[in-house]
């Protein structure tokens, strides 16, 4: 087990590293990030200036190990435009987005899963049908468009919850429901499916032969062994979330992380671009780090590899 | 066998394909198609509510610009992106995913690693760097779109040619003296094709959505051209003009929903075993 | 001959699929005395597995339904019992071996845990006494080290292990009844035999009924007392073992005897039966039997046989003997 998880360590930090070479590579490959930051009536001189202050008139392989070396002590520059450290403006708005997110995990998980289980335990039954649809329907909704519906219904016709803005347990409602209603369908069929595998499986069988309560035969035993790919499924979907969150962000103005992108972006923040693309895929890929490691726990079979 | 063909066919999504005959329509012939100019508005007749003018079934935006017309003309955008992406990436894909697959070794590690390490970057967040370094038109959207796609294709089909290389057919044409060009050519690719097929299509609502959200966030096909993902984006300044929003969406969900079913039902009848990444 | 201990009376079980219904088991009667062994032999796909998971009520829900007969287990029926009823007495009464030992124990689980179960649920054990009996019951299957292998887990271990792991689950809490379907099937020659003798042994000390549940005569000669032949949902014979083995009645019986090799004969004289067994959702009219018998005769094809008795204890349905 020991070895499984700093195998997996190792491979997190190596996987971080190639997104970092990724990110500059294709940062400059796709075009100058001069022509972003400067606006044209920039005279030579400020281009000049803000090349070298940059430092992109370096020769390329000492930007890279320049750009590596401060990633790796986490130096990604100085914003253009709050003239902060990238990292400490990502720090400041990094809690609302991860709020954000777990409130939308949550409730992707609780509602994909039970909904899914249920489904898988009555195929074809009312809920299934049911569920089936709805997740058909979930997952072809652009999420900018269930935002746009839930305030149009929740906050402007009914005034149950504000439109936008962090604050109160209140706030987070709708934001999280949209954030989340992409990656509940996805989980939702995924739960159904793999729920149906596990309990045509003849030790479901034996189970039920030992005479366990069916509580015992789906909580313990059906729901362990259809765990593997709905955590896979789940690390997946962590990447959706921390994606999605960016628009989630813009509709409803949260003051977090993925607003903090566009705006740079429109403000054409190069630094801080990158950087937040990168710590992005930081915590993703510290998700899937753990969420590999529960694997080893789950599974007796990955643990005494 | 006759028999089952048939039922088999009677399962078809006929409303996806009906819907997404209707969407090739639109964006094939789209400005003749549409009433009125979707980008010339009058501001005297802004937001005008659906069902109340004949001219303007579906309304008015607050630029007095009409709906429908805009909705489809904007098919025209989402057709080409898709069209366009699904074969670069679609292309960039299989090329490798073969190589990497056929002749393994250090070739499959390097193009495996890249993969990985575009998978572990949430989508989204790429898209959107990406989009911001190559400023918005509809070219670069469908470069960008067919950097970031080409990674599905290469994971899935690289699985596929494991198996096939390890099939008892190939094994025959090797010892039968064929060259591995040959080979991979004749006995190889046309066993993915039908994988390569459905993968196609399950693509096709995955870029419309990233499309039109990127339009959504002002990083798509710049306005006045109709897309849309920026009528969605309009809508916002005009919440409680519920048909602003309401009739975008609603076709977007409907193209979606149609690919998925289709690429659904593609899936069952040409693969059985194929499972979705 | 001891008292009856499980009697099931015209049982009929129906499989209501896309395609249609199928009988799967279409009238079966047959009884298991105390301490007695009955073999229930047949074709795969003949309905015998189906006949056992209804009497644990277990079958594939919603598509399996027992839609007619009665099923007495210790003068009850078990068909008037509730869920939570028939859960007491899965287990602890009437317990089962499946086919295949690497699916039927569930991977992510200690052995002990596998075998703690049932136990649990059906008796109050405190944890050391609880421990000392999981240990007692895998030695009872010959498990060496015990204590050990507690903590191992299912993929640790070879097929036969496993299959005595099973074992031990089902005998765990010692039921009166012990269904084992074809629990050797999918092991070694070698092993097979072994566990046939531990089963033997087992069902000595524990004074306890069986049913096997398998296609193979050799088998059924070692452990049965009495043999019941299903041929596509149907008891088609049944008769004290040696009494079978000597005067086989039904055609049907005689060529899956003939489908056994003999040491004495020659080898190359290895019957088949020819044909495959009817669709069990379009039977034809007549003796299901007909289109495969060797013996057939005109009335066979219009006239379905009913099963009577021959000798004492010897029932057989087929026209031509009657």
């Amino acid at each position: 087990m020991q070895r499984y998880i700093l195998k997996r360590i190792f491979l997190a930090f190596v996987t971080i590293y190639l997104v970092t070479t990724l990110v500059f590579f294709l940062a400059r490959i796709t075009g100058d990030p001069m022509d972003l930051i400067m606006s044209a009536e920039s005279t030579q001189k400020d281009w000049d200036m803000m090349r070298h202050q940059l430092g992109l008139d370096k020769p390329i392989y000492l930007q890279y190990t320049d750009f590596i070396a401060g990633v790796f002590i986490g130096n990604f520059g100085n914003s253009l435009r709050w003239d902060k450290p990238c990292l400490s403006l990502i720090l400041v708005h990094l809690p609302a987005t991860l709020q954000l997110t777990i409130c939308a995990l949550l409730f992707s998980w609780v509602f994909g899963i039970s909904i899914g289980t249920l489904s898988a335990m009555r195929p074809n039954g009312l809920m299934d049908r049911f569920g089936k649809i709805f997740a058909m329907l979930g997952q072809s909704m652009p999420i900018f468009w269930v935002g746009i519906l839930l305030i149009l219904t929740f906050a402007v016709r009914w005034q149950i919850f504000p439109t936008s803005g962090r604050g109160g347990l209140l706030n987070l409602v709708l934001p999280s429901i949209t954030l989340g209603w992409y990656t509940m369908a996805s989980m939702t069929r995924m739960t159904r499916s793999s729920m149906l595998d596990v309990l045509d499986m003849e030790f479901i069988k034996m189970t039920r032969i030992k005479g366990l309560s069916e509580v015992l035969v789906i909580c313990k035993h059906a729901f362990k062994n259809a765990m593997i790919p709905i955590l896979t499924l789940g690390s997946l979907q962590v990447g959706i979330l921390l994606g999605g969150s960016v628009i989630t962000e813009t509709i409803f103005s949260w003051p977090g992380m993925g607003r903090l992108m566009v705006q740079s972006v429109f403000s054409r923040d190069f630094p801080l671009i990158q950087a937040c693309v990168i710590i992005t895929s930081t915590i993703f890929i510290t998700i899937n780090l753990l969420v590999d490691i529960t694997y080893g726990y789950i599974d007796p079979r990955i643990r005494y590899q | 066998m006759v028999f089952n063909s048939i039922t088999q066919m009677r399962r078809m999504p006929i409303f996806s394909v009906l819907f997404l005959v209707i969407f090739l329509i639109c964006g094939i012939f789209g400005s003749s198609l549409a009433p009125l100019d979707p980008t010339d508005g009058d501001l005297s007749r802004s937001l005008i509510p659906p069902f109340q003018d004949r001219n303007y079934p579906l309304g008015t935006d607050h630029l007095g610009r009409d709906i429908l017309s805009r909705i489809i003309c904007g098919a025209r955008i989402s057709m080409i992106v898709c069209i366009m992406v699904i074969f670069f990436a679609g292309s960039i894909g299989t090329v490798l995913a073969l190589l990497s697959g056929y002749i393994g070794g250090k070739v499959d590690i390097i193009i495996m690693r890249i993969v990985d390490t575009m998978l572990s970057i949430p989508y989204m967040m790429i898209a959107i760097a990406l989009a911001a370094i190559l400023r918005p038109s509809l070219f670069n959207i469908i470069i960008l779109l067919s950097i970031l796609g080409w990674t599905g294709y290469a994971r899935v089909i690289r699985g596929e040619v494991l198996r096939i290389k390890d099939s008892d057919f190939v094994k025959l044409a090797k010892i039968d003296g064929c060259s591995k060009t040959r080979i991979l050519i004749h006995h190889i690719f046309p066993n993915i094709v039908n994988t390569l097929v459905i993968l196609a299509t399950l693509q096709v609502g995955a870029v419309i959505i990233i499309e039109s959200s990127l339009s959504f966030l002002g990083l798509g096909v710049p306005p006045p051209a109709p897309s849309w993902g920026g009528m969605l984006a309009d809508s916002r300044s005009y919440i409680s003009n519920w048909w602003l929003s309401t009739f975008p969406g609603l076709t977007i969900m409907a193209t979606v929903l149609s690919c998925n079913l289709l690429g659904e039902w593609l899936r069952l009848q040409m693969d059985p075993q194929f499972r979705q990444k | 001959m001891g008292k009856k201990l499980l009697e099931v009376r015209d049982l009929k079980t129906h499989l209501f699929t896309r395609r249609g219904v199928i009988k799967a088991v279409d009238g079966v009667s047959f009884s298991v005395d105390k301490n007695e062994t009955l073999g229930l032999v047949g074709e795969s796909g003949c309905g015998k597995t189906i006949t056992c998971l209804s009497i644990l009520k277990l079958l594939p829900n919603p598509v399996g339904q027992i839609v007619g007969g009665k099923i007495i287990f210790d003068n009850v029926d078990l068909l008037s019992k509730s869920e939570k009823e028939m859960r007491k007495i899965r287990g602890r009464r009437i317990s089962m071996i499946l086919q295949d030992p690497m699916t039927s124990l569930d991977p992510l689980f200690t052995i002990g845990e596998q075998i703690a179960e049932p136990i649990r649920s059906h008796q109050n054990l405190e944890r050391t006494n609880l421990r000392k009996k999981i240990i007692e019951m895998l030695k009872l299957v010959k498990i060496s080290a015990p204590e050990a292998r507690i903590k191992e887990y299912p993929f640790q271990m070879s097929g036969g292990m496993r299959q005595r792991i099973v074992g031990a689950i089902a005998l765990s809490c010692q039921p009166d009844l012990l269904i084992a379907d074809e629990p050797t099937t999918a092991l070694d020659v070698t092993i097979q035999a072994q566990f046939m003798r531990l089963l033997k042994e087992i069902q000595q000390e524990f004074n306890m009924a069986m049913i096997m549940i398998t296609h193979d005569f050799g088998i059924v000669a070692k452990v049965c007392d009495r043999v019941a032949v299903m041929y596509s949902g149907k008891i088609v014979e049944s008769a004290g073992v040696r009494d079978l083995f000597n005067h086989p009645l039904h055609p049907y019986t005689k060529a899956l005897m003939g489908a056994l090799p003999k040491m004495e004969e020659d080898m190359e004289k290895l019957t088949t039966i020819d044909g495959q067994p009817p669709d069990l959702g379009h039977l034809p009219p007549g003796c299901n039997f007909a289109a495969r018998c060797p013996e057939v005769k005109e009335i066979c094809r219009c006239d379905s046989p009913i099963l009577s008795e021959i000798n004492d204890g010897h029932v057989v349905s087929c026209l031509r003997v009657q």
